[in-house]
């Protein structure tokens, strides 16, 4: 849910689209967070250039949007994943990409990634604890629906495959944190 | 890594699947839980927590978003055609500005009696490859910038200097040389309003995902009274004798129709005065039709006469491009018109 958003999702929505600045930001800013984080579990360097991609391609369809709270989020959160996919694209094409040093010592330092889990852990590591204990398919799965608080069909939707698919993949994505992280050393909040 | 493979090492710690959702949606799970559900459980309540504050947006990015609502009225366009669009339309305009310049450039040779086969050949796969340039040039992508400022920043900069998207801006920049029918596009559509006035014919139509930057950029097509007449009568003539009439809703066409409408005459009549006093009576079939072009040729100078025609079915290809699908089959066509044109002058 966005945060500080409640049942008047329609009000602020409608405010919005007739381009209301304080409802806009309501509406932005509730998701942004959690759409940067998605962003940079999938591509960490991009982030804020493809977050900024979907900003902008969201301003641009607000006001034929039409649809509750959760569709805007399932809406946005499937201009993001389109995003990742092109920049992809574009990448494949160019080849070759400079890499700071920085991302090779995350690299090494990731090959046991339970030890990251101690008592201070930001969002950005467990997305990264995620990433690098699923396969892509499995974290992409739990990340658009704890991130997006999406239900199973909407991420069948944006992934395009079926809603059974999601659940069989949620199911063994879950077993797998359950056990990897549980086994090692459980977690502290 | 394959999904069975996965399975392998779970066996320790099930999740009930009653619990799945209310884990992966944040709810609060039964109180009887296992080790393991527990702890997913807190690593997804660090997932959801509050932001950070180099994760919240800032009040630039915010008020730069607030005016892009503002700045784009209701337009129904998903991401991907909007995406898609600058691509499929440059890709089009360059294909059909380089068929009616070969129809164009058809018809001058076969004037001259010299038919360009090889030359089409070697035209066509010219336009192919200035397409495949047109489209690839967006692989350029632009560097690294942190901050949803700069991005936003870079993204609508890019966006405000012309009225098209800002990949398709890298295309045409960085193509200058190569992409001739492109480049001669783009530039008169987007970075200089002031050439619309020239009559030039290289408009192209905006999309509904730039609608609202190019509300007042028409297409004007080629001027159907001017020097384009005699390569817009040629094309519209021989396709109606073979039986496939140009398309009258695209642009150049339509110019044609209506410069003849308003002299007061048909499209025929009006085309008939392109040629010298002996021409034939109009309405006619192609080989009365396109024999005055013939012997017009023959007292002019060939070489100029058909440099003349070539530039005139440029400015087609580029209104054509702009008009519609439809001028793309056109221009196909036309092609094929001049050649068979070429052919009729040479058997008398």
């Amino acid at each position: 849910m966005i945060d500080g958003v409640a049942d008047d999702f329609t009000v602020i929505l409608a405010a919005a689209q007739a381009g209301d600045d304080r409802a806009i930001a309501q509406l932005f800013t509730g998701i942004h967070p959690r759409l940067r984080r998605f962003m940079w579990s999938a591509e960490p360097r991009f982030a804020d250039d493809l977050a900024g991609e979907v900003w902008e391609a969201v301003a641009r369809g607000l006001r034929s949007f039409n649809g509750g709270e959760s569709d805007l989020r399932a809406w946005i959160f499937t201009i993001a994943r389109r995003r990742i996919v092109e920049h992809r694209r574009r990448a494949t094409r160019r080849k070759t990409e400079p890499v700071d040093d920085a991302f090779f010592v995350q690299m090494v330092s990731n090959e046991e990634p339970e030890r990251v889990v101690v008592d201070t852990m930001a969002a950005t590591d467990i997305v990264e604890l995620v990433k690098t204990l699923l396969s892509a398919d499995q974290a992409e799965v739990v990340l658009l629906r704890v991130l997006g608080d999406l239900d199973a069909a909407q991420v069948a939707a944006i992934v395009g495959r079926s809603e059974n698919w999601v659940r069989v993949t949620q199911h063994r994505a879950l077993r797998k944190l359950a056990d990897r992280v549980t086994a090692k050393m459980g977690v502290t909040r | 890594m394959s999904e069975e493979r996965d399975l392998d090492d779970v066996h320790h710690y099930l999740v009930p699947e009653s619990q799945v959702d209310d884990l992966l949606a944040g709810r609060e799970v039964a109180e009887e839980v296992s080790e393991g559900v527990t702890n997913i459980s807190g690593l997804f309540a660090v997932l959801r927590q509050p932001p950070d504050v180099d994760e919240q947006m800032s009040a630039a990015s915010l008020q730069r978003l607030v005016s892009m609502v503002g700045a784009h009225p209701d337009i129904d366009v998903s991401p991907r055609r909007a995406e898609m669009q600058p691509r499929i339309r440059k890709t089009k305009v360059t294909a059909l500005a380089v068929a009616l310049t070969l129809c164009t450039a058809g018809a001058a040779a076969a004037a001259t009696g010299n038919l360009p086969g090889p030359l089409n050949w070697a035209n066509s796969s010219g336009a192919t490859h200035v397409a495949a340039n047109a489209a690839d040039a967006k692989a350029d992508g632009s560097p690294s910038v942190t901050g949803l400022d700069n991005a936003l920043n870079r993204i609508t900069d890019a966006k405000t200097v012309p009225a098209t998207t800002s990949r398709s801006t890298i295309a045409s920049t960085t193509n200058p040389a190569t992409t001739k029918p492109s480049t001669t596009t783009k530039p008169s559509a987007t970075t200089d309003p002031s050439t619309s006035t020239l009559g030039s014919p290289t408009r192209y139509p905006p999309t509904t995902a730039d609608a609202s930057a190019t509300q007042t950029a028409q297409p004007v097509g080629p001027d159907a009274t001017g020097p384009a007449k005699h390569g817009l009568c040629n094309a519209y003539l021989d396709s109606l004798a073979k039986g496939h009439p140009k398309n009258p809703e695209a642009i150049a066409f339509r110019n044609l129709i209506a410069a003849a409408t308003a002299a007061g005459q048909t499209v025929e009549q009006f085309c008939a005065t392109t040629s010298p006093p002996t021409t034939t009576p109009p309405s006619t079939t192609v080989q009365t039709t396109t024999l005055p072009s013939t012997t017009e040729v023959a007292t002019s100078p060939p070489s100029s006469k058909a440099n003349g025609s070539g530039g005139n079915g440029n400015g087609s290809g580029g209104s054509g491009g702009g008009a519609s699908n439809g001028a793309h089959d056109s221009g196909s066509t036309a092609s094929a018109a001049g050649s068979s044109n070429g052919q009729g002058h040479r058997k008398p």
